[in-house]
């Protein structure tokens, strides 16, 4: 099947006084239809820059500057402007993490769904009216023709962020670009907000792109996850592929840093060593390597690719590679 | 020496008893605290859990005499808190130091960090003024921070390390509890374990007491000795940790771990999920009888015919279990997944 979305190299600049700062660094990578995709990394690794360059909404400092978003046949990174604000909240829609923020204070709830709808398609006011009815009750939001005339203060963090998605649900998109939404949520909120995000793919097939710290939120959505770190992809694969056999030694260690569920109280975590590069410049070598527990000589000199290192798995790094080229000793050889 | 009470072997570090914190709104009063009785001994870790608005930080705030209690007792090491004004209140507070969620903002960025850490050491008149260089550089080498981090400024500290500062400023005091709200909340997951151990390693080392208040359930699952669990300015169920989560007895505790996502795809897959119903209700007008009753899987939702739920709060009372849980049908719902991951992990 043909990608819904295929990323290709973008690169984001943030200008700094002390040069550049390499945001993203050649970002890659591919979503069918009906998918949910996991963006999973810490802070500072080029998640949410690189969520926003797909829709060309990098503010300066910031800037794209390279790769190709290609998007049902076209590179929204070429488009003109007029195509792209026809795609923007259209074909593609966003849901942010903070409702409260996104949502305009001082207009009913009902005239912001409309006006989402009208940017889109011509209705007149009764029909954008009862159709903002229709996906607040979609959304989950009880009471929806009350609802429809308040304002957002008059709601709950949990419900504003269903407003959002209602919203962004007007135009029927077929891929939804969600960066943490949940994360300014209770864990029961949260939960609900998951299971409606689920309940929206799987009913009607939008495809979702989803951005997160949170391994959790992560593994408990998406059907295939991309860890990013220093503004590149480092391990993509299934969920369960990923989560339950990680090649890259960063997930490994992410993974490792979380308190295990059910483990002895007080087991030592292990942190990941040392801290994240600095992106400035053009560094040499794997981003990783001096945190890396398995570095070799090569990771400090050459820049390794996200390659396969088991079916449908990929891994950025110079040892997974080498151990998956080399026939398996004892192992599975045939 | 009126406000002493009688010594007893296990006298706790602190104890609040029957606290309410009432605070005017211009929607009516809020009842963050509604009766809340609690304990923290010598050396232990208490998690407390919750969600926003659930009163979780005002309990720490009450608990430091930051925020004065409406009703109640708030006692540390016996004395009590509440009745308490000026130097000996000032005497009082040297035992016990907060460490808030934002690392960064929690810091006056026009200090440099080695006068962040001096400044309590003065304040309190814990240390000579000449002797708190020395007292500044061993603070930081407590929490693993080179002393050349003296003279820097906030802004030139990452997450991790801020907090680190911060905890630094609250061990120069040499407190005997420690409240940390969200502690590790706003920093990375790798910075967080970082935290996690250190706030360990200081347990070990100095005996510390730690109310360690956050919404992160797998990290509280971690820190803790004995676990309180609050919702809408109540405790719902409280026991040991390890009790808590294997085998939680109050509906809300179930739904609260069932909604905690699992860095663990085939958990995920595996689990029921408990969803709750709508938000919580304000506690400017908190429901009558239980206040979880109106997201209650078990409760007048689900089985009209309970109407002892709206009628009559549950008293936090012992359950079968062993722990205390506020609820008329406590036990009754139980966590399907919780029992697979004990015996995964177990």
């Amino acid at each position: 099947m043909a990608p819904l979305l295929d990323v290709r190299e973008l690169a984001v600049d943030f200008d700094a006084p002390g040069g550049a700062v390499h945001a993203v660094r050649g970002v890659s990578f591919a979503l069918a239809p009906g998918e949910i995709l996991g963006i999973v990394g810490e802070s500072g690794c080029g998640k949410s820059a690189t969520a926003r360059a797909l829709l060309r909404l990098i503010d300066p400092p910031g800037r794209i500057v390279g790769g190709s978003v290609l998007f049902e046949g076209r590179d929204l990174l070429t488009v003109p402007a007029a195509e792209l604000r026809a795609v923007r909240g259209g074909r593609i829609a966003m849901v942010f993490q903070d409702p409260a923020k996104s949502l305009n204070p001082v207009l009913t709830i009902g005239r912001q769904l409309a006006a989402a709808m009208r940017a889109h398609r011509r209705c007149t006011r009764e029909q954008a009216r009862a159709r903002a009815c229709e996906l607040l009750a979609d959304v989950g939001i009880a009471d929806p023709q009350r609802r429809v005339d308040q304002y957002p203060h008059e709601l709950s963090g949990g419900m504003r962020q269903r407003v959002m998605i209602a919203m962004a649900l007007a135009n029927e998109p077929a891929l939804i670009l969600a960066d943490e939404p949940t994360t300014a949520l209770d864990v029961t909120i949260q939960a609900q907000i998951l299971d409606l995000l689920r309940r929206i793919n799987q009913e009607q097939g939008t495809a979702i792109a989803f951005i997160s710290h949170n391994l959790g939120v992560i593994a408990e959505l998406c059907h295939r996850v991309a860890v990013l770190y220093a503004g590149r992809v480092v391990e993509m694969g299934s969920t369960e592929d990923v989560f339950r056999a990680p090649q890259h030694p960063y997930t490994r260690a992410l993974l490792g840093s979380l308190p295990a569920p059910g483990a002895a109280a007080r087991s030592r975590l292990t942190p990941v060593a040392g801290a994240p590069p600095v992106l400035t410049g053009a560094p040499r070598g794997c981003a990783f390597a001096p945190r890396c527990p398995r570095r070799i000589a090569v990771c400090d000199e050459q820049d390794p690719q996200l390659e396969p290192v088991r079916p449908a798995h990929l891994a950025e790094c110079w040892v997974a590679q080498a151990e998956a080229a080399a026939p398996a000793a004892g192992g599975l050889a045939s | 020496m009126s406000a002493v009470a009688p010594a007893t072997e296990a006298q706790p570090l602190l104890e609040l008893r029957e606290v309410h914190a009432r605070f005017p709104s211009s929607a009516g009063v809020v009842r963050a605290l509604d009766g809340v009785s609690l304990t923290v001994a010598h050396g232990e870790t208490l998690g407390l859990v919750g969600e926003s608005g659930c009163g979780k930080s005002t309990l720490g705030r009450v608990a430091l005499g930051l925020t004065r209690a409406s009703a109640g007792e708030v006692r540390l090491d016996g004395i009590e808190l509440t009745a308490l004004r000026g130097e000996r209140l000032r005497q009082l507070r040297k035992r016990m130091q907060m460490v808030f969620q934002d690392p960064v903002s929690s810091l006056d960025p026009r200090m440099t960090v080695g006068q962040t850490i001096a400044e309590p050491l003065g304040e309190l008149g814990v240390v000579a003024r000449a002797a708190r260089p020395a007292r500044v550089r061993e603070l930081l080498e407590l929490v693993g921070l080179p002393a050349a981090f003296a003279s820097r400024y906030p802004a030139q500290l990452s997450g991790g390390q801020a907090q680190r500062v911060a905890i630094a400023r609250a061990l120069g005091v040499e407190p005997e509890l420690l409240v940390a709200d969200e502690a590790v909340s706003a920093v990375d997951v790798s910075v967080g374990a970082q935290i996690v151990n250190l706030l360990d390693d200081l347990r070990r080392e100095l005996g510390i007491a730690y109310l360690f208040v956050s919404h992160d359930l797998a990290v509280v699952e971690h820190v803790s000795d004995r676990l309180a669990v609050m919702y809408l300015g109540t405790i719902v169920e409280q026991g040991p940790a390890e009790q808590v989560f294997r085998s939680p007895q109050h509906p809300y505790t179930v739904a609260l771990l069932s909604a905690t996502p699992a860095p663990d795809p085939a958990q995920a897959r595996r689990r029921e999920r408990i969803i709750l119903r709508g938000d919580v209700p304000s506690p400017v007008d908190p429901p009558s009888g239980c206040r979880f009753r109106t997201r209650c899987p078990i409760g007048p939702l689900a089985h009209p015919e309970r109407t002892v739920c709206a009628e009559r709060a549950p008293a936090l009372a012992p359950t079968p279990a062993g722990q205390l849980a506020a609820c008329h049908f406590a036990g009754e719902l139980v966590a399907p997944v919780l029992g697979t991951a004990a015996l995964e992990h177990g």
